[in-house]
């Protein structure tokens, strides 16, 4: 077992292991759906919770089922699965009752369907070892992270829609190199928090 | 042996499991029943299971409606009038129309859903083929050629 304790995981994913920035987990979604803070806002809630509660439900589905039958190598397929059926399940339940936040945040959610850095966080979860509520701390502090990772870059997104871009730079050149900038800067907290 | 048939024992177990839930869960969750869809004001009405879209169930009784993407609200052809029973713009629409567009109605057909009876305006084809003409949206080089009977439609 781990022996780190949750909240340290919990930050710790959030700055200095951030999925998306030290990771590169998930760049698909994080160029296409940042040109807005609100779009960029919506997604990344969205994929808060379904990285909790998938990371979690993979979490119970490794160690309960596929442990004790010897069938690891089944992992992918099946996490890939439950996130996939997860996500299709939560898409009827928040039509149904509450509409306002499936208009929010429903269209996002069949791309989160194939987002890699979920299923990332349940593979991660398995290497690391983490127990229950180290999986369900990992994931909230994924989730969180790719938040903060596509709002900052939403932000700069929007500003930079006054500024003069060198043409050969323009769209998706400009965009690598600020997540690259903003990488480096996260390497800043690297040292404050160790994980494994 | 034993891991194989176990590998697909396990897999299969759970593909069927997540299957019915998501199907008890269509059942209850989301079933609208049949709503009417009224087109032009009354001209035409008919009803259709709720839950698919604009879209389709117009094509469905035969009411063409130009959409190059198939539905997908990506060619943002597939305008039509909503005036009743369309829900909110969605996110996925506001690229294509205008503010003018917005502040009548128009929406993607493929992009409303049916969740209660809605009435629609299509617009008349040769509406729609006029509208293409003038704002150039067609291939200009592909030879077009249609006859018209009947009365005589102007503005080409
Ligand atoms: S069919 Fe292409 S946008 Fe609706």
């Amino acid at each position: 077992m781990n022996p780190t304790s949750p909240m340290v995981i919990l930050v710790a994913s959030i700055l200095t292991n951030n999925i998306l920035l030290a990771g590169f987990l998930g760049m698909c979604s994080f160029l296409a759906c940042s040109t807005k803070i609100e779009t960029a806002v919506g997604l990344g809630t969205a994929v808060t919770f379904v990285m909790v509660c998938t990371t979690t439900l993979n979490y119970l589905l490794y160690h309960y089922v596929l442990v004790p039958l010897e069938l690891e190598f089944l992992a992918f397929i099946l996490f890939i699965a439950v996130i996939a059926g997860f996500v299709q399940l939560v898409e009827m339940v928040m039509e149904r009752f509450s509409p306002k936040l499936y208009h929010a945040l429903g269209i996002f959610l069949p791309l989160i369907t194939v987002n890699c850095a979920i299923l990332g966080a349940a593979l991660f979860m398995v290497i690391r070892n983490y127990n229950g509520i180290q999986s369900a701390a990992f994931g909230l502090g994924g989730g969180l992270g790719f938040l903060l990772a596509i709002v900052l870059m939403a932000g700069l997104r929007e500003k930079m829609g006054y500024s003069n871009v060198p043409a050969p730079l323009r769209g998706t050149a400009v965009l690598m190199l600020i997540t690259g900038v903003i990488a480096m800067t996260f390497m800043g907290f690297a040292g404050m928090i160790t994980m494994q | 042996m034993t891991i194989i048939l176990l590998a697909m024992a396990v897999t299969t177990g759970l593909f069927l499991g997540m299957a019915v839930i998501l199907l008890v869960a269509e059942r209850h969750l989301v079933n609208y029943g049949t709503c009417q869809i009224i087109v032009n004001g009354g001209e035409q009405r008919f009803s259709v299971e709720g839950g698919g879209n604009l879209l389709a169930a117009l094509l469905e009784n035969n009411i063409s409606i130009p959409a190059s993407c198939g539905g997908k609200g990506m060619c943002g052809y597939c305008k039509v009038r909503v005036t009743a029973g369309g829900g909110a713009l969605l996110p996925t629409e506001t690229p294509f129309l205008s503010r003018r567009d917005i502040a009548i109605g128009t929406r993607l057909a493929c992009q409303v859903k049916i969740r209660q009876d809605v009435s629609v305006n299509v617009p008349d084809f040769l509406d729609v083929i006029s509208d293409m003409v003038r704002t150039g949206t067609f291939d200009k080089h592909a030879k077009w050629r249609f006859s018209i009977k009947g009365e005589e439609h102007e503005g080409f």
